[in-house]
C-alpha cells in the first residue's frame, strides 16, 4: 500500500505548520521592500474595506437624495454625490467589493484554464503542443477587451458571465506564460531524473513542473488582477457587466462621464480608487516575484 | 562467481532533426551498434570526448531515450520493450547520477523532498520512516541531517553531487549509471567523490557504469573500460591492460594526452582536425580522417570489425591480419 498523498499527508499538522512558516517567511520578504510594503498594505486595506463595507459606508450606496444631486465634496458627503444624489464615498466602498470579487474570480478562472493548457502543452510537446499552441494563438489574436466582449455578448450580460468572459480572455496569456516555463522546466535534467526514478507524467507535472511555473503565474495573476478590474470597468461602462444600480468602480466612473466638467469629483474619486487597487496589486506582484524565488532569498552558502 | 548484471547488444540511437514539410530530415547516429556487458560488482568506464554519444548511451540503457535498435538486458531480463509499469519496477534497481547537479536537482524543492522522491514513488514507508531514511542517507554521503531543510542552491557543487548520489541510493539499486559525475567539481572534490563512490560500492554492493571524459577517473575507478568515438566503441578491455598497452590509435592519443610529471609534452600524439559531423560520418573507419596510423585505402573504404587482441578488443584494420 502506498502512503503518498493520502488525506493524512495533506492535513498533517506538520504540513500545516510548514505552510504557515512558508507564508510567514514570504510575507516577511515582501515587507522588506518599499514596494512590497505599499502593495501588501494597500491590498489588505482595500480587502478589509470591501469586507467591512456595510459598517464603513456612511450611506446606502443605492439610496438617492434628489435634493442633493451633484453636490461637491463637503462634510455631509465627504466625496460629494452623483447625478442621482447618491453618496460617492459609500458607492466606492461598495465598489471595492464588486471590483475585488471580479478581479479574484476572473483571474482565478484565467489561471486555472491557462495554467492547465499551457503546462500540458509545454510538457508533452509534439502534436499536443501544436494543437493547444494554435488555439492559444487564435485566442491571442483577439484583443483582450474584444474577446471578453464577444464572450459576454454570447453568454448575456451579468456579473457572473462577465467574470467568466474576462477569465477566458485572460487564459491565453497565462497559457502562453505557463507553456514557456513548462517547456523550459521539462527540458531540465531534474525532470529526466524524476523520469529515471520511475515517476509518472502526472507526478512530474505536479511536483516538478508546477512549482517551477508557480512564481511567474502568481506574479502575473496579481498583475492581471488590476487588468481584470479595468476590463470589467470597461465592460460595465458598455453595459455588459455590472448592472446599475450595483456599484462597481467602473460603473461609477462611467456614470460621472457626462458630468465631468460640472462635477469632476464623480470621476476623479473612483478613478483614483482604481489606480490605487491596480497599483497595489502590481507592486505586490512585483515584490512576490522577488520573495518567491528561493535563489534570490538571502542565505549563505554552506562551506 | 560474478554474473552478468547488464548486457547491451548492438544498441543504436539515432536522432532525427530538421524534418519538416517538404523537407527531408537528417539522421544523427549518436550511438551506433554498441555492445557491452557489466558484471555484478564491477566498475565499467565509458570514455570518449564530448559529443561521442556516451551520455546518450547511458540514457538509452535506462530508456530515458528510446533506443532505435538493439537490446538491453538487465539481470537476465530484456528491458528493451518493457511496458511502462515493468520499466518502473526495473528502474528501482538501475539509478542514474547526473552530470550537472545544478540542473538535476529541482531548485524549488528542499533537499529532504529531493532525496525522499524515490521513496514516495516506490516504498511503503510511513512519513516518519522516510524522514529517518533521509537523515541516514545524508549522513552516509557526508552531510548533516539538518541540511535536509535547505534548498539545492545553498550547497556547493560537490555537496550537490553528493545529494544526487543520495537520491540515487535511496532505493538500494544494484546498478548506478553515473554520467560525468566528476566534471562539475574541482580536483580535490573529485578525489573525495571517488572515495565516496568506492566506500558506497563496498557497503551497498553496487555495480557502476561510469561515463566520463577524464582518463584519470577511469584509471582510479574502473575495472574495465570502453572507449567510444563518434558513437561507436573503438576499444574495450581491462582498464589496466588498456592503459599499459592501448591498441587503437584513438586510445593511444587519449592516453598520451594525460599530463604526467616528467613527461615531455612533445610525446603527445596530436590529432589533426576536429571530430567529424555525426550527421555525416566518414565512410569506412569513422576515425580515418584523423588517424595517425592510417594504413591505406582500406581505412577509407571498409568499416573495420572488432578484433580480439589478447583480451582487448579494438575496432581497427591494424589488427586485421591473422
Amino acid at each position: 500500500m502506498k502512503t503518498r498523498n493520502t488525506f493524512y499527508d495533506v492535513v498533517d499538522k506538520r504540513f500545516l505548520l510548514g505552510l504557515y512558516r512558508r507564508i510567514n517567511s514570504v510575507v516577511k520578504d515582501v515587507m522588506r521592500t518599499r514596494k512590497g510594503r505599499f502593495g501588501l498594505v494597500t491590498i489588505v486595506l482595500v480587502t478589509a474595506i470591501a469586507i467591512l463595507a456595510p459598517v464603513l459606508a456612511p450611506y446606502d450606496p443605492a439610496s438617492q437624495n434628489l435634493t442633493a444631486r451633484l453636490t461637491s465634496p463637503n462634510t455631509t458627503y465627504l466625496l460629494g454625490t452623483d447625478s442621482y444624489g447618491r453618496d460617492i464615498l459609500s458607492r466606492i466602498i461598495y465598489g471595492f467589493r464588486i471590483s475585488l470579487l471580479i478581479g479574484v474570480v476572473s483571474v482565478g478562472v484565467g489561471v486555472a484554464i491557462g495554467t492547465i493548457m499551457g503546462t500540458v502543452s509545454g510538457y508533452y510537446g509534439g502534436w499536443v503542443d501544436e494543437i493547444i499552441g494554435r488555439l492559444i494563438d487564435i485566442m491571442l489574436a483577439f484583443p483582450f477587451l474584444l474577446l471578453a466582449l464577444i464572450i459576454v455578448a454570447v453568454l448575456g450580460p451579468s456579473i457572473t458571465n462577465m467574470m467568466i468572459a474576462v477569465g477566458i480572455s485572460a487564459a491565453p496569456q497565462f497559457a502562453r506564460l505557463a507553456r514557456g516555463d513548462a517547456l523550459t522546466a521539462s527540458e531540465k535534467e531534474f525532470v529526466t531524473a524524476a523520469d529515471s526514478i520511475g515517476r509518472s507524467h502526472f507526478s512530474i507535472i505536479v511536483e516538478h513542473i508546477i512549482p517551477n511555473i508557480f512564481t511567474s503565474v502568481v506574479v502575473m495573476a496579481t498583475l492581471y488582477m488590476g487588468r481584470a478590474i479595468i476590463i470589467s470597468a470597461a465592460l460595465s461602462f458598455l453595459g455588459l457587466g455590472v448592472q446599475p444600480p450595483t456599484p462597481s468602480l467602473g460603473l461609477i466612473l462611467a456614470d460621472g462621464r457626462d458630468f465631468i466638467a460640472l462635477a469632476p469629483w464623480i470621476t476623479i474619486a473612483p478613478g483614483l480608487a482604481i489606480v490605487l487597487v491596480v497599483l497595489g496589486f502590481n507592486l505586490l506582484g512585483d515584490a512576490l516575484n522577488d520573495a518567491l524565488d528561493p535563489e534570490l532569498q538571502t542565505g549563505d552558502k554552506l562551506q | 562467481m560474478s554474473s552478468t548484471l547488464l548486457e547491451v547488444e548492438n544498441l543504436s540511437k539515432h536522432f532525427e532533426s530538421g524534418g519538416g514539410f517538404l523537407r527531408g530530415s537528417t539522421k544523427t547516429h549518436a550511438v551506433n551498434d554498441v555492445s557491452l556487458d557489466v558484471q555484478e560488482g564491477e566498475v565499467v568506464g565509458v570514455v570518449g570526448e564530448s559529443g561521442c554519444g556516451k551520455s546518450t548511451l547511458g540514457k538509452s540503457i535506462l530508456r530515458l531515450h528510446e533506443p532505435s535498435s538493439g537490446r538491453v538486458t538487465f539481470d537476465s531480463k530484456d528491458i528493451t520493450n518493457l511496458d511502462p509499469k515493468g520499466l518502473r519496477d526495473v528502474r528501482k534497481d538501475m539509478q542514474m547520477i547526473f552530470q550537472d547537479s545544478a540542473l538535476s536537482l529541482n531548485p524549488r524543492l528542499k533537499v529532504s523532498r529531493i532525496i525522499d522522491e524515490p521513496l514516495r514513488e516506490h516504498s511503503t514507508m510511513s512519513r516518519e520512516e522516510r524522514r529517518h531514511k533521509v537523515s541516514e542517507l545524508l549522513e552516509e554521503i557526508g552531510l548533516k541531517p539538518e541540511h535536509s531543510e535547505r534548498y539545492p542552491h545553498e550547497f556547493s557543487g560537490g555537496q550537490r553531487q553528493r545529494i544526487g548520489i543520495a537520491r540515487a541510493l535511496t532505493l538500494n539499486p544494484r546498478l548506478l549509471i553515473a554520467d560525468e559525475p566528476m566534471s562539475g567539481v574541482d580536483v580535490s572534490v573529485q578525489a573525495q567523490l571517488i572515495k565516496l563512490f568506492n566506500e558506497l560500492q563496498d557497503e551497498y554492493n553496487l555495480t557502476y557504469l561510469i561515463i566520463t571524459h577524464d582518463m584519470n577517473v577511469v584509471r582510479y575507478m574502473t575495472d574495465r573500460v570502453v572507449v567510444m568515438y563518434l558513437g561507436e566503441i573503438v576499444e574495450r578491455g581491462p582498464t589496466e591492460e588498456v592503459f599499459r598497452d592501448p591498441k587503437h590509435p584513438y586510445t593511444k592519443a587519449l592516453l598520451s594526452a594525460i599530463p604526467t610529471p616528467g613527461k615531455e609534452s612533445g610525446d603527445r600524439i596530436l590529432l589533426d582536425g576536429a571530430v567529424p559531423d555525426p550527421e555525416d560520418p566518414p565512410q569506412g573507419c569513422s576515425f580515418h580522417t584523423r588517424c595517425p596510423e592510417k594504413i591505406g585505402d582500406i581505412c577509407e573504404q571498409q568499416d573495420p570489425a572488432q578484433f580480439d587482441v589478447n583480451g582487448q578488443h579494438a575496432k581497427c584494420h591494424l589488427y586485421d591480419e591473422p
